[in-house]
């Protein structure tokens, strides 16, 4: 006799994460290395500034918003550092995501002795206030993108589809982890199989910007520093 | 079955007073995680209901069932319980064997056809019958004679009620789970390796009062199976604290921290194992300090590891995440290398043209 | 210096000590019930039953339990199967019984909110099979008192 539920989360942590992961991680590797590759053509003109450290500068400095835009773009800018705020604490801090990541890359493998290497975990009122505050950001950031005339016009498919997969996991967790509604085991399988979505669209979607901002950043700040200009 | 005293008389003739009955009946009715206002009810079914006959059947298993339930000593309430049935034929427990012990069986299904309760504990091999027999008889021809006379079956046990581990990966038996045979007859499944026996035995005691207790999609009844042990775990303030034990032996286990990151399977196993506890309401795993191991869900065995934690991925995934770092690796630089190729030969064709070769061509 | 023993033996009262300060925040509820249960008992003289083994009750809990609830006039042990624990609390009306196996394990511990608890009385069955007990023993007694008047 089978439960349905448990053999839907071991596909999940079975064969539906394998396949997430090979699509995520040949993606992402592929579309790094193919940027990295291709390379930029190179500046003959004397440089009339430090480049590199305006690039590095420029990597953090883009972090905070420039003067008079938080007026101009309140909901984008505020809703957009909650979300990633919320979104980094729940991923990075929740004790079972603590133990996947380690897992995943090894922490404790490689160093065995070191198996403290693991980073404290945040309670549940933390984890899930940031969740839930998450939540509500990507609900307003979504309201403006639909009620702004010009940013509705500016919005493609990949920006809905973004956001559904990004919305998705933290849902599906905060059902599962407070059991409010449906079988536990079968919210927990939803919940893996909503962030294996959320990796195979990864590499192919706006999400790479998790990765090339750095490179992004660091390219755009370089240009304008070699020039001596601010950026 | 009129030569079977009722259990109020056979508890007179115990010296057991009627207090003592009625003490009997509340703890019963707890035990049954029954609504004290049913004590009543409980007792006025103990007093009319017929002592019914049990054949307990075991198959492939390794009678870890049974030593739970004896493991209890006199007279506890699941003494009492077995007191309150008669148990005809249980070949670990009775003194005849062979042909005697069958002819036993025989009889007590033919003086209580229809009226008998089969208790089965151990898995039963479909791939060859003859991977299991007792007294030259097959498992699967056994459980389908005695099932087809037995007023309901108990399914005792994580073998019987989900093929267990003679069922675990690669199955080697083909064994099953007695559902996956005997699809006429009402059955409850009470999983566990071993259940915890009065589990077992209150069981035993809804069916002799109320018949079929309330069973969930597994077949399992409700009342024990209702919630998980997360739910329902001491150690749940930690979990919610962010609190783990990393090892087995660092600080946070000797703290008594929650077991989730050692492969605690408490989130997704349903059992009365926190509140009923196990040797008499002496502990639990989790309270000895061990990750629970899910025994009570279907496939336990094969569910990823006991150690692994329940977020963590169950298979080998690191080799194919490799490769697939590789060949990304491969791809990409393949590819900005083709599109290298593509823009220098664009350069290299290009020619210039002004405004007159233009016209000339038009 | 406490030798190794004695650390682990302070460890393991230390955890026992915190434990019994580890709440899962039913005791509230059920307290809460109680008063329910008893002004009932006053209003219409119904009365009832908390069975605490089908509640999460950590060792927090049961401390708040008895700092409310309190110890009251009546305590009394019966022996029949193990033995029982029948108390009145300070709260008149409400009632603790605790049920135990003849190891001393427990069995099932209840609140009962009633003027006199059911198994307290004298059951008519009971009662029925101590008249014949009596009258055997006197009947016994008569027979050697005329044993005795014959010789």
């Amino acid at each position: 006799m089978n439960n349905p539920n448990f053999d839907l989360l071991m596909w999940a942590r079975g064969p539906g994460f394998d396949i997430a992961l090979i699509i995520f991680a040949a993606g992402i590797v592929l579309r790094i290395v193919e940027i990295i590759v291709l390379g930029r053509k190179k500046d003959l003109a004397p440089a009339k500034g430090n480049g590199v450290a305006q690039g590095i500068k420029t990597i953090f400095s883009r972090s905070i918003p420039r003067k008079g835009l938080v007026h101009y773009a309140p909901i984008t800018y505020i809703g957009g550092y909650i979300f990633h705020l919320g979104f980094f604490i729940a991923f990075f801090f929740f004790g079972a995501h603590i133990v996947f990541l380690d897992e995943l890359l090894g922490f404790s493998q490689w160093w065995p002795e070191a198996i403290s290497f693991q980073w404290p975990a945040f309670g549940r009122v933390i984890i899930e206030s940031a969740v839930a505050l998450a939540v509500l950001a990507m609900i307003a950031l979504m309201y403006t993108r639909l009620t702004d005339p010009v940013r509705r016009a500016l919005s493609t498919f990949d920006d809905y589809l973004v956001w559904v997969l990004s919305i998705l996991p933290m849902v599906t967790g905060y059902i599962a982890v407070n059991k409010l509604f449906g079988d536990p085991v079968f919210m927990l399988a939803l919940h893996i199989l909503s962030v294996e979505l959320l990796m195979i669209a990864f590499p192919f979607t706006k999400l790479m910007h998790a990765f090339t901002f750095v490179m992004a950043r660091y390219y755009n700040g370089s240009i304008q520093g070699r020039k001596g200009a601010e950026s | 079955m009129a030569d079977k005293p009722m259990l109020p008389e056979l508890m007179k003739a115990h010296g057991v007073s009627r207090r003592g009955f009625l003490k009997y009946c509340a703890s019963l009715t707890s035990l049954m995680a029954l609504s004290p206002a049913m004590m009543p009810r409980v007792a006025h079914a103990l007093e009319n209901a017929p002592r019914p006959s049990v054949i307990w059947l075991s198959f492939q298993e390794c009678t870890g069932c049974t030593e739970s339930i004896t493991r209890s000593h006199a007279p506890t309430i699941e003494d009492l319980i077995f007191n309150a049935v008669s148990l005809d034929y249980h070949h670990t427990l009775q003194a005849a064997s062979g042909h005697q012990a069958e002819a036993a069986r025989e009889k007590a299904m033919k003086d209580n056809w229809g009226k008998y309760v089969l208790v089965v504990d151990g898995s039963i091999p479909i791939k060859n019958e003859g991977f299991s027999c007792i007294a030259g008889i097959s498992n699967l021809q056994m459980l389908k004679d005695t099932a087809a006379g037995a007023a309901a079956i108990v399914s005792v046990g994580t073998c019987a009620a989900f093929g267990g581990i003679p069922h675990a990966n690669p199955n080697p038996t083909g064994a099953v789970a007695v559902s996956e045979i005997i699809k006429d007859k009402p059955i409850i499944n009470v999983p566990g390796c071993p259940p915890i026996p009065v589990v077992m035995t209150g069981v035993l005691a809804h069916f002799l009062t109320f018949g079929v207790p309330e069973l969930d999609e597994l077949g399992r009844p409700k009342a024990f199976y209702g919630e998980t042990i997360h739910d329902r775990c001491y150690r749940r303030p930690f979990y919610d604290k962010g609190m783990f034990a990393e090892g087995f032996d660092d600080e946070g286990a000797r703290e008594g921290w929650c077991l989730y990151k050692l492969g605690c399977k408490g989130p997704t196993t349903k059992s009365v194992c926190a509140t009923l506890k196990w040797n008499n309401g002496t502990s639990f795993p989790i309270e000895a300090g061990h990750p629970c191991l899910g025994c009570t869900e279907p496939d336990f065995w094969d569910n990823g590891g006991f150690y692994k934690p329940l977020s963590v991925p169950a298979g080998d995934y690191r080799k194919l995440g490799l490769a697939a770092v590789g060949a990304g690796a491969v791809a990409g630089a393949a590819g900005a290398v083709l599109a290298r190729a593509g823009k220098a030969k664009a350069a290299a064709a290009h020619e210039n043209v002004d405004a007159h070769d233009l016209e000339k061509k038009s | 210096m406490k030798t190794p023993d004695e650390t682990i033996a302070n460890g393991a009262d230390h955890m026992a000590e915190i434990l019994s300060f580890v709440g899962t925040g039913n005791a509230d509820p059920v307290l809460r019930e109680i008063r329910h249960a008893l002004s009932q008992l006053l209003e219409h003289g119904t009365e009832s039953t908390i069975d605490l083994g089908a509640i999460p009750f950590a060792g927090g809990d049961e401390r708040i339990l008895n700092d409310v609830l309190g110890d009251g006039e009546v305590r009394a042990t019966l022996t029949t199967l193990g033995e029982s624990l029948v108390q009145e609390t300070a709260v008149p009306g409400v009632w603790r019984v605790d049920h135990f196996d003849e190891k001393g394990e427990t069995q099932s511990r209840f609140i009962e909110v009633t003027f006199m608890p059911e198994i307290l009385k004298t059951q008519r069955q009971d009662a029925e099979l101590g008249l014949a007990t009596l009258s055997e023993r006197l009947a016994t007694r008569d027979e050697k008192h005329n044993e005795q008047g014959d010789r």
